[in-house]
């Protein structure tokens, strides 16, 4: 099926716009020349790699960038920007979709990612640092993977790296004031 | 006094936002004003025919022509009114274009500035007084600086044109870059086997006079009159003892980087830079010679037999005079090491620029044409060419195209499987630009006909792996990573100015854009000219490109200088500085300010000593005029007097 | 740009000339940012560091209640300032001039609060409305090479040092965090970061051109999409193997994570037999300077470093024997 790219770009024109006021990048600028892609870490499990986001966008097909693995599953290394001949922050474009798709519910199928993210903040939440034993079993428990990383856990233990009794900072009600400024100004958007 | 007012409509580009006939009926209302009336277009043939009439008609002694900015056609309308028996310098033009049409958008505001644009022109017109044009004598002597493809080709034109011309290059050799390649594209023909002739040619014709290890050092005087320092470094070779026999370099034990094979291998204190090299005289460089850093060997002096060396040989001054320069100081490769740390920074020996490669294809150069690995002297089997390394890429400062990278890698492609039967060539490329005559069809040979695999992308990074180097792009086209296990990777480098061309171009009084090439006159209409008379430019200077497009530059500057040059005389500008010797005090403010050296003492019949303007040296800069403490020395055709009337007039 | 330039004489308990340090913020005592990480399972990284720093005579200021800096999850994954807020409370209580913080992602993640804040009055507003008063963001905030930088020079260090670790030669990994977006971290050169190179040279071990010293590591994927994590770190460590390094000197707890904890996976995943040791920067400069390795907590690492150790303690042997004939 051809893409009727008189349509598309029309059609998906307030999304770009929006990304490209929020991330403070120009779109058009991409000449689509692969070098972001060649050596993004984690191409191989996105199913648009970075230079094709950016296509994508170009020619207004939002709704697949939204819906895209590559949005959920980036995690910010960076290195696309680092090496654009444009200057093109290619990584926050990418970022700005996922918040985006965030904003507009688009649960994705990266549920483990979203989890992980999800279960570390309300870990940092509820004590204000991080409990990591608490957010690894939490995280096995809820993805289903009970034994994941099962292989570690003798080591662990023996050399001290995990430690079960939560770290607990005095202010906490500081922290949740954070979250629920945070949380409150989103619904506000 | 009768003054005629026309206001030119230029389409629509001042009627649109100008209301021409309300200047007009303005311009009628103005003293001494006789005729107005409004052209549509007053450079066209019936707007020049209506001027004509209406001087001749109404018998008018001045004209103000309100139209676009003098520079572009004021020449034309003097001519106009010359044939209409006017003096060319009673038409003063004032621009209601580019100084009010095309920069304002509300109309009655624009018409008032150009009604009183017009009342500022007709006050100077009042005080304008005929001016005829000087005539200075030319040198018939050119300046070629750059002994290039570029270079040769326009000293040999204007050579053949009967000039006596001097072709001054840097280097030991004339050649420049083209002699360093191996083939060239599309036609894959030998470059030394079509250049040497030409080198050979320029070095013997009676009009040439070579000057190589040279560099212009002083430019003084102008378009016609020009005087220039070269300077001829010491080389301790005496030239025309020389046989260019080589003994020297075979017996020489100081080793010294290969300038010439781009740093392939080695090259000695004394030597030469290719057995083709015109001239074929040996230099020495005093930075690597023990002679010079120890103080001991003297093994070349004792083995030349023509008993050419001299240790104390010095530079030379040589001052001569010309009446034109072309500039042909050709480009350079861009030093890519620091700007991509990512390809290794020069650090792994198996990734090589494009003009390295060259010198290793070469059956003259370092590696007697057999192409290896620098790493492990191996022949390669995949070899990796990579485009635009600082060519497209504003990340590093460079976002411009070095126009020749998709056609030299192609090239290569196809001589590296010539060499190596079973190697396998890959090459990464964002666009192919082939435009010349048989390009497109060159590189769809290097696919077709020679297996090369074109991927478009860039690539991110090379790492040595295995005793390889392991290449990671990407191929957008099917829009996956890739990754090539490669013995060589050859980088197509971005083009740059020579070394030193913005400091040359200083010293010219030419300008030059932020990558040090040289600015032309017009983009697309003055390819060959710079905005400083008498200086022109020919190939790469310019601006990255081909061989076909320097040599064709270069003839077309030297058709210029043949033209400049034919009549042996300039018409020199009338609207000089003129000294009122009566009232001048004889300070001499003028003569240190001016910079062409204009100005000169006279005595007067009283014994005063006054200053008085050479008319055929000053260019017309006013600097004297503001100097002059009594104010005596005005500028013909920009005088106090009509200065002053065209402000009050504006303040009124 | 700031960078590994900006170097300073020791600090001596009795010295105070900020001149001399070299910066505008140089202070005898410096804020410390720990971390969550490096106060668990990056235990060794907080307890080297803190050995170090005593050797050289700095005092540090560990900030009241600190709290997570939300690293990677919070400045896109839960909406609105989250991932400036958080980080904010930790500099409006940092007491001091200058914070050094040496877990490279709570590093990121400060400088880039930093940056927004002072960018931004809605985004000050906002944290005066949190905070109750106007938040001090102002603090200068340095990685630990940047602060072993200001606190010591490479001549300092090589005297102390005593070329104990001559011999080694050391991959410098700096991994994402540390020098990108490079207008914000504005630290070394993104492209090609050095700043570790001459103090680690000054302690006598060798740190050649190591390529992928700033490629990522899979960042936090090890829980979910693991082998991202495996892929990533797998290269990083084979090409490291291939170029003969004795080690791999890191700065970020969860790049060591990465490299050392599951080089075990990443040699089952794969059929490799990577034994490649990582340490961390302030680990290594405790061996330089003559701490027992266990104190620095090397020997709670997954991969030994037995091989490296024995090296250096070889070298120590010969050069005693040197010192003896002679």
């Amino acid at each position: 099926m051809a893409i009727r790219v008189s349509s598309t770009i029309a059609d998906g024109a307030g999304v770009t716009a929006e990304i490209e006021r929020r991330s403070g990048e120009h779109i058009s600028s991409c000449y689509q020349c692969g070098r972001c892609t060649s050596t993004c870490t984690g191409t191989f499990a996105f199913d648009y790699p970075p230079h094709r986001i950016m296509r994508l966008l170009q020619l207004g097909q939002v709704e697949e960038v939204l819906n895209s693995r590559t949005a959920q599953l980036c995690f910010d290394c960076m290195t696309c920007s680092s090496r654009c001949p444009m200057n093109i922050d290619v990584a926050y474009v990418i970022e700005i979709a996922k918040m985006i798709a965030d904003e507009r519910g688009i649960e994705g199928g990266e549920k483990d990612v979203q989890l992980f993210r999800l279960a570390f903040l309300k870990n940092v939440r509820r004590h204000g640092r991080l409990h990591e034993a608490r957010l690894m079993a939490w995280i096995n428990f809820r993805s289903g993977k009970f034994f994941n990383d099962i292989s570690l856990v003798p080591m662990t233990l023996r050399k001290k790296k995990v430690h079960i009794v939560p770290p607990r900072i005095k202010n906490r009600r500081e922290i949740h004031r954070i979250f629920r400024e945070v949380t409150a100004k989103q619904r506000e958007e | 006094m009768r003054i005629g007012v026309f206001v030119c409509q230029c389409g629509t580009n001042i009627a649109g936002t100008v209301t021409t006939d309300k200047v007009v009926s303005a311009a009628m209302s103005m003293r001494d004003v006789v005729h107005a009336e409004t052209l549509q277009y007053s450079c066209s043939d019936p707007g020049q025919r209506q001027i004509l009439e209406a001087v001749q008609k109404k018998s008018l002694t001045r004209v103000v022509l309100a139209a676009c900015s003098p520079r572009m056609h004021e020449t034309t309308f003097r001519r106009a009114v010359t044939r209409a028996g006017m003096n060319p310098f009673m038409l003063e033009m004032v621009n209601i274009r580019e100084q009010c049409s095309w920069i304002h958008s509300d109309i009655d505001q624009a018409t008032d500035k150009a009604t009183d644009i017009v009342r500022k022109g007709v006050a100077k017109a009042r005080k304008l007084k005929p001016l005829f044009p000087g005539r200075s004598p030319v040198t018939k002597r050119v300046l070629v600086i750059g002994g290039g493809v570029a270079g040769i080709q326009t000293a040999l034109d204007i050579a053949d044109a009967g000039l006596p011309v001097t072709l001054v290059e840097k280097s030991p050799t004339i050649g420049g870059n083209m002699a360093r390649l191996d083939k060239t594209f599309p036609t894959l023909d030998c470059s030394s086997c079509i250049l040497t002739p030409r080198m050979v040619e320029a070095k013997q014709h009676e009009n040439i006079s070579l000057m190589v290890n040279s560099e212009v050092e002083k430019v003084r005087g102008y378009i016609g009159n020009f005087e220039i320092d070269i300077r001829k470094k010491a080389t301790c070779v005496i030239e025309n003892r020389c046989t260019g026999c080589m003994i020297c370099q075979d017996k020489c034990p100081g080793k010294a980087p290969d300038e010439f094979n781009a740093g392939v291998g080695q090259s000695k204190a004394i030597s030469i830079s290719f057995p083709q090299a015109v001239p074929m005289v040996a230099a020495l460089r005093k930075e690597h010679c023990r002679q010079f850093i120890k103080g001991k060997c003297g093994v070349c002096k004792k083995v030349c037999p023509a008993d050419a060396i001299d240790y104390e040989q010095e530079d030379e001054m040589v001052t001569e005079k010309f009446g034109a320069i072309v500039a042909a100081t050709g480009y350079e490769l861009f030093d890519w090491r620091e700007a991509y740390p990512d390809y290794g920074g020069g650090q792994y020996p198996d990734v090589v620029t494009s003009l390295q490669y060259e010198r290793m294809l070469s059956a003259s150069g370092p590696t007697g044409g057999h192409v290896q690995r620098p790493s492990d002297g191996a022949e390669p089997k995949n070899v990796v060419f990579i485009s635009c390394v600082g060519s497209r890429d504003e990340s590093v400062g460079r976002p411009f195209c070095c126009s020749v990278g998709c056609m030299y890698i192609a090239k290569q492609a196809i001589l590296t499987k010539e060499h190596i039967p079973d190697s396998q060539s890959y090459v990464f490329y964002i666009d192919i630009r082939a435009t010349g005559k048989g390009y497109e069809e060159f590189t769809r040979r290097a696919q077709r006909e020679f297996g090369a695999v074109y991927l478009r992308g860039r690539v991110g990074k090379i790492y040595p792996w295995h005793g390889r180097l392991m290449v990671m792009g990407t191929d957008t086209l099917s829009g996956e990573q890739v990754e090539i296990e490669a013995d060589l990777v050859v980088l197509a480098t971005g083009f740059a100015a020579s070394t030193g061309a913005g400091e040359l171009a200083r010293r010219m009084n030419i300008s030059y854009d932020q990558y040090e090439f040289f600015n032309e006159s017009h983009p697309k209409l003055r390819p060959v000219e710079t905005n400083t008379g008498g200086v022109f430019l020919a190939g790469a200077c310019q601006g990255p490109k081909d061989i076909p497009d320097s040599v064709a530059q270069a003839s077309a500057a030297a058709a210029k200088v043949i033209g400049l040059l034919s009549k042996g005389e300039l018409e020199t500008s009338p609207m000089v500085a003129e000294v009122n010797q009566t009232a001048c005090v004889g300070c001499f403010k003028c003569r240190e300010v001016c910079p062409y050296g204009a100005i000169e003492e006279q005595e007067l019949r009283d014994g005063r000593m006054v200053a008085h303007v050479i008319d055929s040296l000053c260019q017309g800069c006013g600097l004297c005029n503001v100097a002059c403490p009594p104010a005596v020395i005005p500028l013909k055709g920009y005088t106090d007097n009509q200065l002053i009337a065209e402000v009050v007039e504006v303040l009124r | 740009m700031t960078g590994a330039g900006d170097m300073a004489d020791i600090r001596d308990t009795t010295l105070e000339t900020p001149e001399a340090a070299g910066g505008p913020h140089a202070d005898k005592t410096y804020s410390y940012f720990p971390g969550c990480s490096l106060t668990s399972s990056a235990a060794e990284y907080d307890v080297s560091f803190r050995l170090v720093v005593e050797k050289l005579g700095i005092s540090l200021d560990e900030i009241e209640d600190w709290n997570c800096c939300g690293a990677s999850p919070a400045p896109h994954h839960w909406g609105g300032n989250l991932g400036v807020l958080l980080p904010a409370r930790n500099l409006h209580h940092a007491s001091r001039d200058a914070l050094v913080a040496p877990c490279v992602g709570c590093y990121n993640r400060l400088k880039n609060s930093q940056y927004e804040i002072a960018s931004s009055e809605e985004i000050r507003a906002q944290a005066e409305r949190l905070f109750g008063e106007p938040v001090r963001y102002e603090t200068e905030v340095l990685n630990l090479v940047e602060f072993f930088a200001r606190v010591t020079t490479p001549e300092k260090l090589a005297g102390m040092a005593q070329g104990r670790l001559a011999g080694l030669n050391l991959a410098t990994y700096y991994g994402c965090l540390m020098t990108r977006p490079a207008k914000i971290m504005n630290f070394d050169n993104a492209r090609d970061p050095v700043s570790m190179k001459p103090l680690l040279r000054a302690t006598g071990a060798d740190s050649g051109h190591f390529p992928f010293k700033s490629e990522c590591c899979g960042s936090y994927m090890g829980l979910a999409r693991k082998e991202i994590v495996l892929r990533a770190s797998r290269r990083i460590i084979e090409v490291a193997d291939d170029m003969g390094f004795d080690a791999i000197i890191t700065a970020c707890p969860l790049c060591h994570q990465n490299l050392d904890l599951r080089q075990g996976q990443i040699n089952s995943t794969f059929g490799t037999s990577l034994e490649m040791p990582v340490l961390y920067f302030s680990q290594v400069l405790g061996l330089a300077l003559g701490l027992d390795s266990d104190d620095l907590g090397i020997d709670t690492h997954m991969v030994s470093a037995r091989r490296l150790l024995e090296k250096i303690r070889r070298g120590a042997d010969a050069t005693e024997e040197k010192a003896r004939v002679s």
